[in-house]
């Protein structure tokens, strides 16, 4: 089952450009809150730092997103876990994503909310346990429009 | 299954440092991209409010910390924390319980992140709650504080990556 544990929001990424070539959301304001986003035609990252629960089993990870995009055509959106290992990950070095995950989020048409789910298993979250620290990285790959990151939920099972 | 009630990044604060509370301990940002809210002494303390969740039925509440230390830091950590409940309606509010925490505990390897944690049973003491929580109860208000207690000997500051409650 998949039991909602946390959510994502906007205001919580860490907009910090880490890696070459990885450029954070743009952040902005549409009257509906503090939001980020990926300008037409641009590939842009986001970053979420949290601790991974103790409810979470390490047998299955659903994630969704939910996206707000003046897109026209699928857009491209990837994902991809950080784990900080206790006694091991050195936090002054950090390079330790895993492979992302891909997936599309279908043809928006102008305006309307969007979603996509991916159903990760736990050697994609590179077998991060619980109480330990990790970092979700998020890519939004946008098409002819802008892509607005509304949120991401994690839950447990698939 | 443990259930999560509790869940903080740093980064939840690095934005509004004009909106911090007295307490709460600056959030900066490593060379590797991470921010960590630095104690720097044993003065100031991380406080994170929350609502208990309506499923809460008098469960003890654990805490886990992911902390860590700077280059050049060793020594133990006494890690204190209070908790405060907040009662609908109730004026003066209740204080702070006493301090808990599981005593002295050695600082890491530098860099690499280590696990502190907590559990304090509900045991009702009003006013003051030594070693409880007051009786806390579902959808009550309540703040959790931790710092640095008697004790301690890092030579300087504590880095903290994360902060999880859960029953």
């Amino acid at each position: 089952m998949g039991e909602p544990l946390m959510n994502f929001l906007p205001r919580d990424n860490m907009p910090t450009l880490l890696f070459a070539g990885q450029t954070p959301m743009v952040r902005g304001d549409r009257n509906i809150g503090e939001l980020i986003y990926a300008p037409a035609g641009q590939t842009r990252y986001a970053w979420f730092p949290r601790m991974w629960p103790r409810a979470l089993n390490g047998t299955g990870l659903g994630l969704v997103l939910k996206c707000w995009c003046d897109a026209a055509g699928d857009v491209g959106v990837g994902l991809a876990i950080e784990r900080h290992q206790h006694g091991v990950t050195d936090l002054t070095a950090l390079t330790n994503f895993q492979p992302e995950v891909a997936a599309t989020l279908l043809s928006p048409v102008g305006g309307f909310q969007r979603s996509v789910t991916w159903s990760l298993t736990h050697a994609q979250t590179g077998s991060v346990a619980v109480a330990e620290t990790f970092r979700a990285r998020l890519r939004i790959t946008a098409n002819a429009g802008a892509v607005l990151f509304m949120g991401l939920q994690l839950s447990n099972g698939t | 299954m443990p259930r999560t009630f509790l869940n903080r990044a740093p980064n939840h604060w690095a934005k509004n440092a004009g909106s911090l509370p007295s307490d709460s301990p600056p959030a900066v940002e490593l060379a590797s991209g991470l921010h960590v809210w630095v104690q720097d002494g044993n003065t100031d303390f991380l406080r994170v409010n929350g609502i208990m969740p309506p499923t809460y039925a008098g469960e003890d509440l654990t805490f886990s910390m992911v902390w860590t230390v700077p280059a050049g830091v060793s020594g133990n950590l006494n890690c204190g924390g209070n908790f405060r409940r907040f009662i609908a309606g109730v004026n003066p509010l209740l204080p702070e319980s006493a301090g808990f925490g599981p005593g002295l505990v050695a600082a890491p390897t530098p860099g690499r992140p280590a696990l502190w944690t907590v559990t304090i049973t509900n045991a009702a003491t009003a006013p003051l709650f030594p070693g409880g929580l007051g009786g806390v109860q579902a959808n009550e208000q309540f703040y959790v504080k931790l710092g640095r207690s008697g004790g301690t000997t890092l030579t300087g500051a504590m880095y903290i990556l994360g902060l999880e409650g859960s029953f």
